[in-house]
């Protein structure tokens, strides 16, 4: 298979108390022209298996190949793959021209004018032409990112790794960067793997998201199958969808603290359930001694008091609590606004309102 | 840090402590030798400039001073950089210990190292005695006394350190991603290594090569003992032209240039330390190091650990080792040598009357350093503490970076030549001080007060400022945070600095040869006595001497390692 393959990958560290399992069996593949994203929260092994991928560590067991070559045997500085580190690792003794020419010098197949011309190439496709003389320490944070980022493409590598390569910079300059990096590598069809802990990073770039958990992968997908249909309470949670509430399923039906729910597909056992936020809308406005606990699944199926709301624009953020659990959805900002202390009636707006999770718990 | 502004005249105040210190025990004494030496010149200042210059062996004086300090000072980066290395990225067992025991020989006196070669591979060294029992022979096979392999070998075991400290620790913070950025980019691991690594480390490096080189230039105990008569810097040049030919005029155009020369360096060190404040991605040493993992680099920090430990204890062990055995070697016999176990050079020490009196009383001698090195101790501590402060508080301005380089002076000024200046012009009033015990201590601060400086300025830069802000705004006046906020939280610093001053004082021999007076002799001036003279006693009761400094200077630099505030060294 083209592309990056990587198998069974296993990492271990040393550790005061033995070892640490960094990375346990973690197995994907990139396609040649796609950007993956690799998602997790920090101390998931996402750095380390860039380093495991780019060759400046090797891993205990399992193999990583490119264009079905095993680069078991290929060090670092052979394997032609790029790496744009978290917080940039610009060369300080270097200015921007000499920053960005270091790896065409290291490939020794450019001549030095071709080198002006590509160092020229690249800094005008990251938007800082003019920007070769610079000292790197006098960079503003953006600017940095950018040079960054012209270095690591400048020798057209094959495969590029980038570390959280946004992680530094504040929320607005994130935003603006995250459409410009997307763009810069779909035109150069560039293959690469997107590190990041930040979901919505990982949704606006990638064309596959692979979700990374104490050194396995809990998912991977589209970033609209993951949201639509993620595999088990992690990944939900980890995506933003807190509303798990834990249910005992007989059939079409499951009951949990909140009575009884149905489901869209039968189950049995102890399950998970997800409420999804957005697939919510107030019913008729209640009076507070009005509570049926037995809802039938077309009457209102969420009751509660609402405790906070915040006003986002497109939505409503609310934050209900219902027989003791604290659940928030966005409600459509049409929607007459909930007071604090209210009591408010939710009804489902679409089939997958209520999901169950396949998690372990479900397994019967 | 505290604001520069706000109490402009308090700080000026208190750099007024050092600055007038200097001005009264540094420049007036100097200016004072000068003048003198001027005075007595017959064909006027001009002509025995003149003279001074056009002369040969002056410029042979010169030219070995450079020569000698340049390749002292490339052999102790060959040895000093791969430990630099071993020390900055990898963790291992006995790493800290290895560390003092490096740091050792730096504040041993330079007589104590002397004649620690001495006993190891000098004439009767054990590593001659060794040979010449094994062998069967009459002479001793390895000739390094009075060669300069003995001196640049004393010079690496000296100064090594510095390299180990300065390099490694900045080395050791080196963002470890800058070379793998390099690795992605194609950049083979030599190649790394000489584009990434090596112009990164460049000013700590040169940094530390130029304290080296300073240090090696102005050296003093090993030239003149290890070299004996055949070498002769500019700094043991004036010592004999001044102690041995009355020459002033002479000596005087020498303690010139060289106080020119270290001027010129003082000046490079402190605009190339300021170079390593560059912002370069620093990383907490937990990142950047690791267990040696693969053979290759197990087997690289095994030999280079085992080099430096082998380099490193041999002649400490060899010292002491040669201050417990007697080698019945009667002037004149040749043949066999029997050693036997003793503790009579000890025993003659602890005597307050003996048979060595006649150079000076070794008991009375070890109270007298002692005195000596707490009064330095104390005046050290006083001048140091509001010039670290000042220092810390301001790191990069003009009138800091001045101070800094006018306190590193004294190191490279010929402490001969101080000396006699001391001697020539505190004995008249208003500071008569010519018959007074405080002239010792007031020339060994000169030479403690960079470092005690060196040793409170990273703690007290440690401190966060907001500290300071939140005591003020609780109601503390600037004396009372100083009391109450930065004394507490560098009183570590505070011990450290101490030990260093402590030792200093009682390792200095340059100045205090010319100063003490005879019948009050310091520890390593009654050793230079002894070593000058025949017999086994004598050469037992210096190495006993030499055993006791060494013992005291090591257990207070494993106190200043364990005592260290800060991450920054310098020293």
């Amino acid at each position: 298979m083209p592309g990056l393959c990587v198998q069974n990958i296993h990492k271990s560290f040393p550790d005061p108390s033995g070892s640490k399992k960094v990375l346990n069996g973690v197995t994907f593949t990139v396609q040649p022209g796609q950007v993956s994203a690799l998602l997790g929260p920090s101390g998931c092994g996402k750095s380390t298996l860039l380093s495991l991928i780019g060759g400046l560590e090797l891993p205990d067991q399992g193999q990583i190949s490119w264009d079905e070559t095993d680069l078991a045997n290929v060090p670092a500085h052979r394997r032609g793959f790029g790496l744009m580190f978290q917080e940039y690792a610009l060369f300080p003794h270097l200015n921007v021209f000499e920053n960005i020419a270091f790896g065409l010098r290291m490939a020794k197949t450019w001549s030095e004018s071709a080198i002006r011309t590509r160092v020229a190439e690249t800094l005008a496709l990251v938007g800082l032409d003019g920007f070769s003389r610079r000292d790197v320490l006098s960079l503003s944070g953006g600017e940095q990112q950018r040079i960054a980022l012209a270095r690591s493409l400048a020798p057209q590598p094959c495969f590029l790794m980038l570390d959280e390569p946004l992680g530094a910079l504040d929320h607005t300059l994130r935003e603006r960067l995250i459409i410009e990096l997307g763009a810069i590598l779909r035109s150069l069809r560039q293959t690469a793997l997107y590190v990041t802990h930040d979901h919505s990073e990982a949704f606006a770039l990638a064309d596959e998201v692979i979700l990374l958990n104490e050194g396995r992968v809990e998912q991977s997908g589209s970033p609209a199958s993951l949201y639509q249909s993620p595999n088990n309470p992690f990944v939900a949670r980890f995506l933003g969808l807190t509303n798990l509430i834990p249910a005992t399923a007989s059939g079409e039906t499951a009951e949990c603290s909140l009575g009884i729910l149905p489901l869209p597909a039968a189950a049995q056992g102890p399950v998970t359930l997800l409420l999804r936020p957005d697939a919510f809308s107030p019913a008729v406005q209640g009076s507070p001694t009005d509570r049926s606990k037995s809802a039938t699944p077309d009457s209102p199926l969420i009751t509660g008091t609402v405790m906070e709301r915040v006003f986002r624009g497109s939505v409503l953020r609310t934050n209900v609590l219902c027989q003791g659990q604290n659940l928030s959805f966005d409600l459509p900002s049409s929607t007459a606004v909930p007071q604090v202390g209210d009591v408010i009636q939710l009804s489902p707006t679409s089939e997958n309102a209520v999901q169950v999770l396949g998690s372990v718990q479900s397994a019967k | 840090m505290t604001p520069k502004n706000r109490w402009p005249w308090q700080k000026y105040a208190l750099m007024a402590l050092p600055v007038g210190f200097l001005a009264v025990f540094y420049a007036y004494p100097l200016i004072g030798i000068f003048q003198y030496s001027f005075n007595r010149a017959e064909n006027g200042v001009f002509n025995t400039i003149i003279a001074a210059l056009s002369s040969g062996y002056t410029w042979k004086v010169i030219g070995f001073s450079f020569y000698q300090a340049a390749l002292s000072t490339l052999l102790t980066l060959a040895l000093g950089l791969p430990g630099a290395f071993v020390l900055a990225r990898f963790q291992f067992r006995g790493k800290s210990l290895l560390q003092a025991l490096t740091a050792i020989p730096f504040v041993m006196p330079t007589l104590v190292v002397a004649a620690a070669f001495n006993a190891l591979s000098g004439p009767r060294g054990w590593l001659n005695l060794g040979l010449m029992e094994l062998f069967s022979l009459d002479q001793p096979p390895l000739q390094l006394e009075n060669s300069l392999a003995a001196i640049l070998l004393a010079h690496i075991f000296y100064n090594t350190t510095i390299v180990l400290r300065s390099v490694g620790e900045f080395w050791g913070h080196l963002d470890p991603r800058l070379e793998q950025a390099g690795r992605t980019l194609g950049a083979s691991p030599s190649q790394t290594f000489w584009r990434i690594t090596l112009p990164l480390l460049a000013p700590a490096i040169a940094a530390a090569a130029l304290l080296v080189f300073m240090f090696n230039f102005t050296s003093f105990g090993v030239i003149l003992i290890l070299g004996g008569p055949g070498f002769a810097n500019l700094e043991v040049e004036i010592y004999n032209q001044t102690n041995g030919l009355f020459n002033l005029p002479l000596a005087a155009v020498l303690a010139l240039i060289q106080l020119i020369c270290t001027l010129g360096f003082s000046l490079a060190y402190s605009f190339l330390s300021a170079g390593l404040n560059r912002p370069l991605a620093q990383k907490p040493i937990s990142y950047t190091q690791s267990r040696p993992a693969s053979w290759k680099s197990k087997l690289l920090v095994g030999c280079l650990v085992a080099l430096m430990l082998g380099f490193f204890t041999l002649p400490l062990v060899s010292l002491a080792a040669r201050s417990v055995v007697q080698l019945e070697n009667e002037r004149g016999r040749r043949g066999l040598v029997e050693p036997t176990f003793t503790l009579r050079f000890y025993e003659e020490i602890l005597a307050s009357t003996n048979r060595a009196a006649a150079y000076g009383s070794p008991y009375r001698a070890v109270l007298y350093s002692g005195g000596y090195a707490l009064a330095t101790t104390a005046l050290a501590l006083l001048l140091g503490l509001p010039t670290a402060w000042v220092l810390a508080g301001s790191p990069n301005s003009t009138p800091a970076r001045l101070l800094d380089t006018l306190l590193l002076l004294p190191l490279g000024t010929s402490a001969v030549t101080l000396g006699l200046g001391f001697i020539l012009t505190l004995n008249k009033p208003p500071l008569d001080l010519r018959a007074s015990p405080i002239l010792i201590p007031l020339a060994h601060t000169l030479v403690a007060l960079p470092f005690v400086v060196r040793s409170l300025t990273p703690a007290l830069r440690s401190i966060r400022p907001r500290m300071r802000q939140a005591a003020a705004i609780l109601g503390a006046a600037p004396l009372q945070v100083f009391r109450l906020i930065d004394l507490p939280l560098i009183s570590r610093a505070v011990i450290a600095a101490a030990a260093f001053a402590f030792t200093i004082s009682l390792g200095e021999f340059g100045a205090s040869a010319l100063i003490s007076r005879p019948e009050y002799p310091t520890i390593p001036v009654l050793i230079y006595r002894f070593l000058g003279q025949p017999g086994a006693l004598n050469y037992g009761l210096a190495m006993a001497l030499s055993t006791l400094l060494m013992v005291v200077c090591g257990g207070a630099m494993l106190a200043i390692e364990r005592l260290r505030v800060g991450t920054e060294r310098e020293f």
